[in-house]
């Protein structure tokens, strides 16, 4: 069983689709495939969890300080459009 | 998807003048406007240009907002319009659609191949673990991995880097960033795919060099 399932989606293969994995976009059947070659497959879930860290890191970089004239600018700003 | 009724009540509160609302919006979407702002311009004075133009353009368009996709996406829209206007005055105009005709040309594997066993039984498969990402303990270690994040996502190609920023920075839905973008759903997943791969591999770098220190 093992061996039949890696073979019908080599590692290769799954890595090129973890996106469509992840964004829950694939079809009922190759996510279930998927799915089944990563029960067996400890270095495909160990890419899988990296992929998810890596999109994880890049939320970390949400938000970030906002140079304090630039905020001043853009309440000016305002004030003029306000007043036109 | 319509915009939600939060947006129209910010909407509302604009047209209305209220400075303390326009502050919020601001600061809630400063980070990515810059981020989406440098894909196109190369400094950061530029940057800040872009962005007070973007002020200027969607104030000047509130009454024209009707409520069909969220403010964001409305917003990042007209970000990305008046940053490719300004790129167009510095070098020859292309258009964004040959732009990702080129990005989804540009095929590399995600994962580089001398990491699969070539032949035999087994091919196609992986030759060694994947090494774990585990965040840094340490505050100076975590700016480390932030600015080398910020690095390689200012180094990617243009339509990656927002389909990154939009996704996986800021959080909107593919769809969402399919309507800011005018991509596809498919398209939008395999240049967010490119993007998070060059992304990972610059990681597993990073995190391989780490573990050996």
């Amino acid at each position: 069983m093992t061996i039949r399932t890696l073979v019908d989606l080599t590692c290769q293969e799954l890595v090129e689709l973890a996106t469509e994995y992840l964004s829950h976009a694939m079809a009922v059947e190759d996510r279930a495939r998927f799915e089944q070659h990563l029960l067996v497959c400890p270095p495909c879930t160990a890419y899988v969890a990296q992929l998810r860290a890596t999109v994880d890191l890049a939320g970390g970089l949400r938000g970030g300080d906002l140079p304090p004239e630039m905020e001043r600018g853009l309440a000016e700003l305002f004030r003029r459009w306000k007043g036109e | 998807m319509d915009a939600p009724t939060t947006d129209l009540a910010t909407i509302a509160a604009l047209r209305a003048g209220d400075a303390t609302v326009f502050a919020r919006v601001v600061r809630t979407h400063q980070a990515t406007f810059l981020r989406l702002a440098r894909a196109w311009v190369r400094n950061d004075a530029t940057a800040e240009e872009v962005v007070q133009q973007t002020w200027l353009t969607a104030l000047g368009a509130l009454e024209r907002f009707e409520g069909r996709s969220s403010l964001r996406t409305w917003l990042y829209g007209i970000l990305i319009n008046v940053a490719r206007a300004h790129a167009r005055a510095a070098r020859r105009e292309v258009p964004l659609s040959a732009l990702v005709t080129e990005e989804l040309d540009d095929d590399a594997p995600a994962v580089d191949p001398d990491r699969f066993q070539a032949a035999g039984h087994w091919a196609g498969h992986w030759a060694e673990m994947p090494i774990p990402f585990t965040a840094p303990d340490r505050e100076v270690e975590r700016r480390q991995l932030r600015e080398l994040l910020e690095a390689r996502i200012a180094e990617l190609p243009p339509i990656q880097q927002q389909v990154l920023v939009l996704c996986d920075v800021e959080g909107l839905t593919g769809e969402e960033a399919c309507n800011v973008l005018g991509l596809t759903g498919t398209n939008q997943r395999v240049l967010l795919h490119r993007a998070r791969s060059r992304l990972r591999r610059s990681l597993e770098r990073y995190f391989a060099e780490a573990s050996d220190r």
